[in-house]
């Protein structure tokens, strides 16, 4: 019964991607031209591209792979920052519909939670997800759930910011990692 | 013989007597101020909380002890002497308050968080647990408080062990409210910023969320309301800090109904256990004995400070400098005063012999 409605959840989800796109008519509002528009079809909307940037929008919204690791946790409560290297555990490359969702879920300002409230829970993060675009255009998009923030590493930038979509985004990663203690545990609240 | 033994057990009467009833009030505070994306508004909370709990010793003529920690003092081996040491009568009420970061285990036993004192797993500490080793102390009264995330954190284990610019000047009825939450009262309180799952929220202007909403409440209720009690306290609180940090406290209140023996009357024998604001307070209405007071002006000045200090009194936003005096001056004043009833040192500067040079102080008025 969970899996049915987790699968009508990401259809709806893809679905709605396709119409929004559809408006759009092809053209982005940021002028950021899909590469590859027969994979790629969900753009960032205005504020999301202002508050990202032109270059990590272009790589996010245009990956040629997108690669899942798991970060290693024992206990060790220190944030990650922008010079940090967490030992990870690679999960696999995401699908095209799995990467599509992803977009989704960062496309809409509406996901973004772009108030001054700072959580109290230091920012780790429990799966990243590595978008290559080319050798020289790569990123990593952080997941921390305790503290509700993405970070996004790209070159010398380490952008942390909240997210609405909790509940969205914990589904998500749980059909991912299906049997994930974690996850499920985040999924009763 | 028959004399000696007299003095003996009337001595010993005496003490029992002022055990029975004497109150002190534990202020214990860590805040991880050191923090590099909450410090700053932990510090705040942290300078909000003392002035509080020096205004709740100030108008309920309970002893203040204090047990303050900030930056890297706010750690886990702090915490676990503190309590350790702590030493209670069965009149006394412990006060303890966090603020920092927070969190709790896949699979924890209680709907509270554990504090994150530490980056390692074994620095942090739940919050019952501090709750459960005050209890083993018996005080008349504990309450108990975290303002942090009670989010899941991966990794994390379950364990088994806007503020007014000036002076803080409390009411009658004020007095009488602080009297009914903290000195007439015998129990428990345990409180958390956010409920099961949920983060909570601060910002360097207003501290954190819920404490900014506890505090505000408070001060309300104490200056405005009849019979007022915890659970009132708490739900208003619980209802703003919704508003404003979109969190939701949670809280339990467990008062006993049974008679409490009465605490003396304030301004009477209200000391703290910071040195300097002790021989202060001997300058002030606390000690009913004017000429003593101002014959302790030089012996105070010749203790703590150097002849050319200068004493800064700030409003309760720790910015609004309020008076600037030489330190004969401020001492003069305070010692014929007759509404000043406490002192919160916000900060000092000290010479080479550890005389200080100045000296900023928050003060309490009594209305």
């Amino acid at each position: 019964m969970k899996t049915k409605l987790a699968m009508m959840i990401l259809v709806m989800l893809v679905a709605q991607g396709c119409k929004g796109q559809a408006k759009n008519d092809g053209k982005t509002e940021t002028g950021i031209k899909p590469i590859l528009t027969e994979r790629n079809f969900i753009v960032p909307d205005s504020t999301v591209s202002a508050f990202l940037g032109d270059t990590i929008c272009g790589i996010l919204f245009c990956p040629k792979e997108v690669v899942c690791h798991l970060i290693k946790t024992d206990g060790d409560l220190k944030p990650i920052g922008k010079d940090d290297a967490p030992e990870k555990v690679k999960l696999g490359e995401l699908g095209l519909s799995q990467i599509s969702v992803l977009q989704f879920l960062l496309h809409n300002e509406r996901n973004y939670n772009f108030d001054s409230i700072v959580p109290k829970s230091p920012f780790i993060p429990y799966l990243t997800f590595d978008f290559i675009k080319n050798k020289k255009e790569m990123l990593t998009l952080y997941v921390s759930f305790n503290c509700e923030q993405f970070a996004v590493k790209c070159n010398e930038q380490f952008i942390v910011f909240k997210y609405k979509c909790k509940k969205e985004i914990v589904e998500y990663c749980s059909l991912l990692l299906p049997n994930d203690e974690y996850l499920n545990e985040l999924k009763k609240y | 013989m028959k004399k000696v033994f007299l003095v003996l057990v009337l001595g010993l009467m005496a003490i029992c007597d002022s055990n029975l009833y004497s109150q002190t009030l534990h202020a214990i505070i860590f805040a991880k101020s050191d923090d590099p994306t909450i410090g700053e508004s932990c510090y705040l909370d942290y300078d909000n909380m003392q002035i509080e709990l020096s205004s709740i010793a100030a108008a309920t003529g309970m002893s203040i002890k204090e047990y303050y920690f900030c930056d890297e003092n706010s750690s886990y081996d702090n915490l676990i002497r503190t309590l350790q040491r702590l030493q209670c009568n069965e009149n006394d009420v412990v006060f303890f308050y966090y603020t920092g970061h927070g969190g709790r285990a896949v699979s924890e036993k209680t709907q509270y968080p554990q504090m994150a004192l530490g980056h390692r797993d074994k620095e942090c500490v739940p919050l019952y647990k501090v709750d459960e080793m005050i209890a083993q102390k018996n005080p008349r009264f504990r309450i108990v408080m975290a303002d942090c995330c009670n989010s899941v954190v991966s990794g994390l284990s379950s364990k088994e062990l806007c503020m007014s610019s000036k002076a803080t000047c409390i009411k009658d009825v004020s007095m009488d409210n602080y009297r009914s939450l903290f000195a007439k009262v015998k129990g428990s309180v345990l409180v958390c910023s956010s409920s099961v799952g949920e983060t909570s929220g601060c910002h360097p202007d207003v501290g954190g969320y819920f404490t900014a909403s506890f505090l505000y409440e408070l001060g309300d209720i104490v200056s405005k309301s009849d019979g007022v009690n915890w659970n009132i306290l708490l739900e208003r609180t619980k209802s703003t800090t919704c508003r404003i940090g979109r969190h939701t406290p949670l809280y339990e209140v467990h008062i006993d109904n049974g008679s409490v023996q009465p605490s003396p009357a304030p301004q009477t024998q209200v000391s703290s256990s910071n040195e300097l604001i002790a021989n202060l307070l001997q300058l002030t209405v606390n000690n009913t004995n004017k000429s003593q007071r101002i014959k302790l002006i030089h012996p105070v000045m010749d203790k703590f400070f150097s002849s050319s200090a200068v004493i800064e009194v700030y409003g309760r936003d720790h910015n609004t400098l309020l008076a600037r005096d030489r330190v004969e001056d401020y001492l003069s004043r305070i010692a014929t005063s007759s509404t000043l009833i406490g002192f919160v040192e916000l900060a000092k500067e000290t010479d080479g012999s550890g005389r200080i040079t100045r000296l900023k102080l928050h003060e309490i008025y009594k209305q």
